[in-house]
Parts: structure tokens; C-alpha cells; sequence
């Protein structure tokens, strides 16, 4: 990839969530991005590690320290939020369904995840494909795991008396 | 001796305490004038797999690129078995692995052939971890195979198969058809194709009882040299002092509700000190507890000199406990809980406590005393170097325990 986007002092907002790579994120989007004015939204409260600050150019908190989807009016803000910052791109830690579908919400013209060994991948499915791939992968998940259930129920392994014991 | 080792997993800068050992293994065995090759599987799908970039480890090392698809007992073990022989090593020693290991075993078992364990990846289908429902767990793949086969998909394999999500353990477990009840009499076989066998400590080895003749334990180390011994800083009676807890903290059987209610307990007679956690959840801060993010291998180093007192209050039965060694190294005195390989690197009384299984009673009582006495800080600190030094320095351990088992293998 040789760069997020075409502008020449591009807008990025990098959306903090749980997790290590936080950091990484931030560097690999300064790495493709070096003239960017890098936006880090971090929940409300977050303490910023001087390696976060000395990476974003600019620190925004979220009205709130978690957000769930099921407290709508708090993501609805949530995305106000993000759409004002009028972001030319909006870079998500993974590419869970929630985060896509915000990432879609924030306005964006380009959106990606950063992987956890720090790669940016484009996300690039509309929220339609998104929903719709979450419930083909549950549909596929619930009948794999069936598959595996009665693997594991029907066909034993022989010749083992089963009497677990503490070898610890 | 011309030395190959493989491994499924291998990344750095490290992702965890397996990647750390082989690193310093392969560094130790070169150390001794032992040619060496380390091949690695890749796999751009995957970060957890071979994020490395070979040629800028201090050691000849191969990456072997695959495909998702390729991630299977077909291609991975032939990919392994074509490179090794083109090497042609007197030895091969297998590093980590999860399903397919017993596949790549196999297929290298034409050579001597030693293979590392670094927590219980062949007898816990759920997780390796050997705990289950807050306790350890009696079952052993190795001789409860149905019950085992059962239980993984209670756990996280069933959970991610459900969400159709993997990492890299349930990724295997399909590839390798683990579920199947064949792939028991594979890994038995595997095992049997070794002729030696490594493990970090007692509990490990029991497990393998009467399955293995010849099972070694070798503890796991650390790198005296970066792990630097700075002594305790000054610090007046009632200034903050700062307990630290690192590594996966956010894992349950890590233990941190243990520290926690110790937290609560003193925190209840006095607020001289800091609980100081690499969680990456802030949202659990108070007073005096702080989630201080994750932080990656270098800047672990800096924490360990920064803290005051380090806590490492497992509840599963811990392999090794690397951090307990790391700290140790940095002079901070340790408080473990009895557990796994823990209990035997730390020695109660003189390099820091031992208190039992989620007891945050007597870890609060061992950290009250330490947090009174800067004294018996220091102490404790000054003989945990003494004894990383002794015991766990990387290039000792390797000159101890590899060459009389490597010269077996090939008399």
C-alpha cells in the first residue's frame, strides 16, 4: 500500500477499542501516512502513554468509556461525534461486524483495520454485506459445530479407560 | 552438530514466553559451536504465525511461507521434512506447535529428534491450560481422550467454531482433525518418535509417565543482560511504592482478582502503595489500582525498574513463569503463588513470598511486609539477581542442560 488516501494532509482518526495494538495502530498509519493530521479517539478517561501522544498529532475523547450496541442513543451520539470530525480516513483496531458497521457510520471516505502484526487492510464492504456476512459466518459456524459435536459423541476413541485423576 | 529447529509459531520480537525460550535457545546452542538453522511457518493470514523477519535475527533462519489452505497435516509437515533435508542436520528439535506439531513430528521422525512442551498443549484440547472452572482440570488427553475431546467444545474451540472465528488454536485443531478420535493414536505415536522429550517442570513430566522414556526438564531462562539490575530506588516511609503484575493479565487464570482483593485488603490500612497492571482495560482504575496498557518486550524492562515489588498470582498450574524470572533478574523481589513451575523459582523467604492458590490473604500479609521493610526489598531483590544469575541466565542454562542431551542422541 503506498498510502491511505490521495490528499496531501489527510485527516486520519485511529478508534481506540480493548486491546494491544493500540500503539502499533497509531505507527503504522504515521508510517503510511507521515504528513497526516492523525486523530487519536480514545475513550473518555483513557490515560494517553507518551508513545501514543508523541505518535497522534491530536488526542479526542468519547463522551463515554464503553460503548455497547445495545445503548442506542449513546452510539447514535457516538457517530455524531465521529462524523463532525469530517475524517478523510477512519482506521478501526479490528474488523469485528460492530466495528465495521461504525466504521461505515463515521462519514469516512476510506476506513480500515489494522491488523495485529500492524498491517493496514481496506475495509471496503457496505453495512449490508457486513450484517450479511456476520449472519453467514453464524449460519456456517452453528452447523460446523454440529458437525463436531456429533464427531465427538458418536465416534470414540478405544481401548481407554476414561478415569481422570489429578496428575498434578 | 549440525542442529535444525522448527517451529510453527515462531515471531519476533516475541508474542509470548515460547517465543523468548527458542530464541535464546537457538542463541545458547550457536554459543557452543553447534551449527544451527531455525525454520519457521508463515503465513500472511495469520499474525500469530512466523511474524519475523529472518534476516535480521542474529541466526540462519528459514521462513516458510503458506498459504491459509496450506495450513494443513498435508502440506505443512512435507514443507518442513523438504527443507530440513536440504539442510541435513545431525539433529532436529521441535519448538511450538499446537495440532499439527504431531504431524511435522512425524514427518521429521527419520532424525534424532527432541521435542520442547511449553505448557499443555498435548494433554488439553480446551486450551492448553489445564484449568476448568476454576481449578485445575484431572483430565489428560493423553489418558481421557473422549473426555477431553468433549470438553474442548465446551471451550473456546466450540465458541470461536460457533462465531466461525479462529485464532491459530482452533484453526489447528480443525486442520488437524483433532476432533477425530484417530488423531489420539497419532499423537501417542508422535511422542514415541521422539527420542527425547523437553518440559519446563515436574507436573509436566508426571504427565507423560509411562508414555516416554527419556523426559527432561529443562526450566526456561532470561537474558541477564538486558534484564539489568538497577537497586531499589530511595523511597520514604509512607511514598507510594509500586507492586507491578505483567504479562497476559487480562487471562483469568493469570490471577489478577487475587492481587485485586489483596489490593482491597490493604488498601483498607493504608495508601502507600500502587498496584500497577499491563491490562489494557483502564475502565478497572481506582486509587490505587492502575492499568497501565500493554507494553511490548523492551519496555517490560523499564516497568521491572520502575516497580517496587513484583506479583505473579497465577491459579493455573503455570509451566514456567517467565515474568517471575524477569523480574527477578531486574532485583525487585517477587511474591508467586504456589503453583506449577512458579514454586520453584522463587525461594520463599529469600528472593521474595509463596503464598497458595488465590490466598489474597497472605499475598496481602507478604505484600505488607514487603511494602514496611525497604530493607528486606532490597535484599530480596539483590538474591533474586543472584539467583537469575546462577539459575536462569540464558547462556548457562543452555551449557548445562543441552549438550549431555543432545550427545545421547547421536552416540
Amino acid at each position: 500500500m503506498t498510502g491511505l488516501t490521495d490528499s496531501a494532509t489527510p485527516r486520519i482518526c485511529a478508534y481506540f477499542s480493548v486491546g494491544r495494538n493500540y500503539l502499533k495502530v497509531l505507527r503504522a498509519i504515521r508510517a503510511e501516512e507521515p504528513n497526516a493530521r492523525l486523530c487519536a479517539m480514545v475513550p473518555a478517561g483513557y490515560p494517553v502513554s507518551e508513545a501514543e501522544a508523541s505518535v497522534a498529532d491530536e488526542i479526542i475523547e468519547t463522551q463515554l468509556a464503553r460503548y455497547s450496541a445495545w445503548n442506542v442513543p449513546a452510539c447514535l451520539r457516538l457517530v455524531r461525534q465521529l462524523r463532525a470530525g469530517r475524517y478523510d480516513v477512519f482506521v478501526v483496531m479490528f474488523d469485528s461486524t460492530e466495528l465495521q458497521v461504525l466504521s461505515s457510520l463515521a462519514g469516512a471516505r476510506r476506513r480500515s483495520y489494522c491488523t495485529m502484526d500492524g498491517r493496514l487492510v481496506p475495509l471496503t464492504a457496505p453495512i449490508p454485506r457486513v450484517l450479511a456476512g456476520a449472519v453467514a459466518r453464524t449460519v456456517r459456524g452453528r452447523l460446523a459445530y454440529a458437525l463436531l459435536w456429533l464427531a465427538v459423541r458418536v465416534l470414540r476413541v478405544r481401548g481407554q479407560k476414561e478415569t481422570p485423576k489429578l496428575d498434578a | 552438530m549440525r542442529i535444525a529447529l522448527v517451529d510453527l509459531f515462531f515471531s519476533w520480537p516475541p508474542h509470548g514466553g515460547a517465543d523468548a525460550d527458542l530464541y535464546h535457545t537457538v542463541l545458547g546452542l550457536q554459543a557452543l559451536g553447534h551449527e544451527v538453522h531455525l525454520f519457521v511457518a508463515g503465513c500472511v493470514a495469520s499474525w500469530e504465525r512466523g511474524t519475523v523477519d529472518a534476516a535480521e535475527l542474529p541466526f540462519p533462519a528459514t521462513l516458510l511461507d503458506f498459504a491459509p489452505r496450506e495450513v494443513n497435516p498435508r502440506v505443512m509437515p512435507a514443507r518442513f521434512r523438504q527443507a530440513v533435508d536440504a539442510w541435513r542436520p545431525d539433529v532436529v528439535f521441535a519448538g511450538d506447535g499446537f495440532f499439527l506439531k504431531p504431524y511435522v513430528v512425524q514427518a521429521l521422525a527419520d532424525y534424532p529428534l527432541v521435542s520442547r512442551y511449553y505448557a499443555y498443549e498435548l494433554t488439553c484440547h480446551r486450551d492448553h491450560c489445564m484449568f476448568k472452572n476454576g481449578a485445575p482440570c484431572p483430565a489428560n488427553y493423553l489418558r481421557t481422550p473422549n473426555a477431553c475431546r468433549t470438553c474442548a467444545l465446551e471451550g473456546v474451540v466450540g465458541e470461536e467454531v460457533r462465531r466461525w472465528r479462529f485464532h491459530s488454536w482452533t484453526e489447528e485443531y480443525l486442520a488437524a482433525h483433532a476432533f477425530m478420535p484417530g488423531y489420539h493414536a497419532r499423537v501417542v505415536a508422535s511422542l514415541r518418535c521422539c527420542n527425547a522429550i523437553v518440559v519446563y517442570n515436574r507436573i509436566q513430566k508426571r504427565l507423560l509417565e509411562g508414555l516416554h522414556g527419556n523426559v527432561h526438564i529443562v526450566p526456561g531462562g532470561v537474558n541477564t543482560d538486558a534484564f539489568t539490575f538497577r537497586p531499589l530506588p530511595e523511597k520514604t516511609r509512607n511514598a507510594r511504592k509500586a507492586i507491578l503484575m505483567t504479562g497476559r493479565v487480562e487471562d483469568p487464570v493469570k490471577g489478577l482478582h487475587t492481587l485485586r482483593e489483596a489490593g482491597e485488603r490493604l488498601a483498607q490500612e493504608r495508601d502507600d502503595f500502587e498496584i500497577r497492571v499491563t491490562h489494557t482495560d483502564f475502565t478497572i482504575n481506582n486509587a490505587w489500582f492502575k492499568a497501565i496498557g500493554w507494553h511490548d518486550h523492551d519496555a517490560i524492562m523499564g516497568l521491572y525498574q520502575e516497580a517496587d515489588v513484583c506479583v505473579v498470582p497465577s491459579v493455573w498450574e503455570e509451566p514456567f513463569g517467565l515474568v517471575a524470572v524477569e523480574a527477578m533478574a531486574s532485583g525487585r523481589p517477587v511474591c508467586v503463588s504456589r503453583v506449577g513451575g512458579l514454586q520453584d523459582i522463587v525461594v520463599h523467604g529469600e528472593t521474595g513470598f509463596i503464598f497458595d492458590r488465590e490466598d489474597s490473604a497472605g499475598l496481602a500479609r507478604h505484600l505488607a511486609m514487603l511494602l514496611d521493610d525497604a530493607g528486606l526489598r532490597r535484599r530480596m531483590g539483590e538474591a533474586g539477581r543472584k539467583r537469575a544469575e546462577r539459575e536462569y541466565d540464558w547462556q548457562r542454562l543452555v551449557a548445562k542442560h543441552y549438550p549431555p542431551l543432545l550427545e545421547g542422541l547421536v552416540t
